[in-house]
């Protein structure tokens, strides 16, 4: 279904407490900018991507002129067990997704889950922010569907 | 799976700009070939196009036929979101096992 939540899972060898600090304190440092950020749209990398470490904080990308654009806010903040996000990039906030990310201890490390949902709360104007968030990260569409399509051949 | 098709219909520059326009609300060819830079055939071409990707719904309203974004589109920006998260947990798992350091020999 087209409205089912996203899920996907890593488990990575590092206590619950380092995942969830390189999750949000070192986003800058991971996240694929190149591919899946609003500076890219431009044929430019962000300056950085910050989360503001709290409830209520907002995840930022701060592009090369100056400007900030906002990519979500946190709902929950629970270092090292749970992450809550209003996801909406390139959408006025109220017209947001809903991002869970758990992290589970493990033996030699860390499950980390997660959700991305709440498609179907968005069906009144599903096309409109779909299309719309497809034309504001548009580029990445070309390596995505490269990646779909490799996919369903393998 | 329809994911592919919605995507490569929404990879064309024109396509995107007549979806653009549909999101003020149902049009005809007539209405959404005016201002546009291709013909009206070109605009007819290009909304069948999307029509078949799952993207629009055709309604006929007397002698005309109104065109309207179909909510199916959502799969596009699911497809999109699988993506990015795809793209995004692989480069958070590599800064894990970089911040980890080396091996150690477990």
């Amino acid at each position: 279904m087209a409205t089912d939540p996203i899920r996907k899972s890593v488990t990575v060898p590092i206590p619950p407490g380092d995942a969830f600090r390189i999750f949000t304190e070192d986003l800058g440092r991971w996240w694929p900018v190149d591919n899946h950020s609003i500076s890219a749209n431009r044929g430019e990398r962000p300056t950085s991507v910050t989360v503001e470490p709290r409830e209520g904080g907002a995840i930022l990308e701060t592009c090369p002129d100056g400007d900030t654009a906002p990519w979500g806010r946190v709902t929950t903040w629970q270092p090292g067990e749970r992450l809550d996000i209003a996801w909406h990039v390139g959408r006025d906030e109220n017209d947001h997704t809903d991002l869970t990310i758990v992290f589970t201890p493990m033996e030699g490390g860390t499950r980390v889950d997660l959700t991305h949902g709440g498609f179907d709360r968005l069906s009144a104007d599903a096309t409109e922010t779909a299309t719309s968030y497809l034309g504001g990260w548009d580029h990445v569409l070309g390596s995505c569907y490269a990646q779909a399509c490799g996919a369903l051949c393998n | 799976m329809t994911y592919d098709k919605t995507m490569q219909a929404l990879a064309e520059p024109t396509r995107r700009a007549l979806v653009e326009r549909l999101r003020e609300g149902p049009l005809s060819v007539a209405d959404l070939a005016r201002g546009m830079e291709v013909s009206r055939p070109a605009v007819s071409q290009h909304l069948r196009v999307l029509s078949d990707a799952g993207l629009l719904e055709v309604t006929p309203v007397g002698t005309r036929r109104l065109y309207r974004l179909c909510p199916d589109a959502i799969a596009a920006l699911r497809s999109y979101l699988d993506c990015l998260w795809e793209d995004a947990f692989a480069a958070f798992e590599a800064e894990a096992y970089r911040q980890k350091g080396p091996p150690n020999g477990d």
